[in-house]
């Protein structure tokens, strides 16, 4: 079972890292997030293989553990003593820094909203199921995230001379 | 109606931000591997204390239906069988009290001298015709000279319908404890919660969760910082958060967090 698990880190956890990065807009968040639904899809992986499409679930599980976790203002991410592959990368660049900037602006509801529908492409009727939300709220939450979004990222567009609008 | 061209656009930016984010798989990997076992060791445990009880159980339930010759040929016993991801809504219960009627309540817990500030009661998550979830608060906390000195956090979470994971996933400590925590425990024996401890870079957090009656989780947490989120990068406002493990526990044992029900319609 361990290695069935492990194939599915290896192959999986970029796109459920980059997901927890958008949800929680913070690296470390991310990790805790990442770590914590896949820690339940480990303890229940009979249920997980037996599902009909277990990445899919695997997300849902991100999702619910995100909603249910942001309540919360404390982190719970266990450390692990040898961080082998921190980034390396020099800075972010300029174009993440701005779109999670922009994103932590957003009500947490409203980034999960946006996530789902732009970032996994799911359909209205999918994300409403997976918010427990009404059709007629992801459209709502959508609108007003999509212009909240406009306008927090035309405003920190960065001039040629580094100042910002 | 969505923007097309700004959905698209959105897409888009998100693809090439994240584009060459780097993975931390291994941490990821490991640190999964070791909360998600802790899981299963401990729910194993459960389930053979679960199974001597429920044996005992049986054993006084069935053994003179037996002896009086009753059996009740209309029982039958059914196959939980395979569970799907159930996300379905939980029922209106204590879990949706209002935050303001929390936040009411808390101050009359909080120790004499002790105030609230900038309350976030989700107010601002609601989109247009929606009604506040209810269920939490978060606020700071100013002592007797007014000076702000921490933030306090509490959450009345609806049972789950998740086999007991929620529960076992929140009143139990890893194994090896990776944090100073400790269960709390029933004149029987039987994990009734945590407490637990968290550190990072001179933020502390202190929690305690406790199984409500309705194995609904009730959880509390109070920090030396004020900030949104407590963890790495937050800033401090005391070198120590300004309640107790006993105090949180005092609050979040009182009785006032059980008694509220949804209204009628």
């Amino acid at each position: 079972m361990d290695d069935e698990f492990e194939e599915f880190v290896a192959a999986r956890s970029a796109q459920l890292y980059r997901s927890a990065y958008l949800l929680t807009t913070s690296p470390h968040a991310a990790e805790d997030l990442v770590q914590s639904a896949l820690a339940k899809a480990y303890a229940s992986w009979w249920r997980v293989s037996g599902a009909g499409d277990p990445v899919a679930y695997v997300h849902g599980v991100l999702i619910k553990t995100f909603l249910s976790e942001r309540r919360r203002r404390s982190s719970s991410e266990l450390p692990v003593a040898e961080p082998t592959d921190r980034a390396t990368r020099d800075a972010d660049p300029a174009d993440r820094v701005a779109l999670l900037a922009a994103l932590a602006e957003l009500a947490p509801v409203d980034r999960a909203v946006v996530v789902l529908r732009f970032w996994e492409d799911r359909s209205v009727a999918q994300t409403a199921a997976d918010l427990d939300l009404s059709e007629a709220a992801v459209k709502n939450r959508s609108l007003r995230a999509l212009r909240s979004l406009r306008t927090l990222l035309t405003d920190t567009t960065p001039h040629p001379n580094g100042s910002a609008r | 109606m969505t923007d097309p061209d700004l959905s698209t656009g959105l897409h888009d930016l998100m693809v090439r931000s994240l584009d060459d984010l780097p993975t931390p798989t291994e941490r990821l990997r490991a640190g999964s591997l070791q909360r998600g076992r802790a899981v299963r060791r401990r729910r194993r445990a459960g389930a053979i204390l679960g199974g001597v009880a429920l044996l005992a159980t049986v054993s006084v339930v069935v053994l003179p239906a037996l002896a009086g010759s009753q059996a009740d040929e209309g029982t039958v016993a059914t196959d939980p069988g395979n569970p799907q991801p159930t996300f379905a809504e939980p029922p209106p219960g204590r879990w949706d009290m209002p935050g303001a009627v929390m936040l009411h309540r808390v101050a009359d817990l909080l120790p004499d001298g002790m105030t609230t500030t900038d309350e976030n009661l989700g107010d601002e998550e609601l989109a247009p015709g929606e009604e506040p979830g209810g269920g939490w608060f978060a606020t700071d906390l100013v002592d007797e000279d007014g000076d702000t000195v921490g933030g306090l956090n509490l959450v009345l979470y609806p049972p789950a319908d998740d086999h007991g994971a929620f529960i076992d996933d929140h009143t139990t400590c890893p194994e090896p404890a990776a944090t100073a925590c400790t269960e709390l425990r029933d004149a029987d024996g039987n994990t009734i919660g945590r407490t637990n401890r968290f550190d990072t870079d001179g933020v502390i957090v202190r929690e305690v969760t406790l199984v409500g009656p309705d194995e609904g989780l009730l959880y509390i947490a109070g920090s030396n910082s004020a900030d949104d989120k407590w963890g790495e990068g937050s800033t401090v406002a005391a070198t120590a958060p300004p309640l107790s493990f006993a105090q949180l526990r005092t609050i979040l044992s009182d009785p006032t967090w059980l008694d509220w029900t949804p209204p009628a319609g």
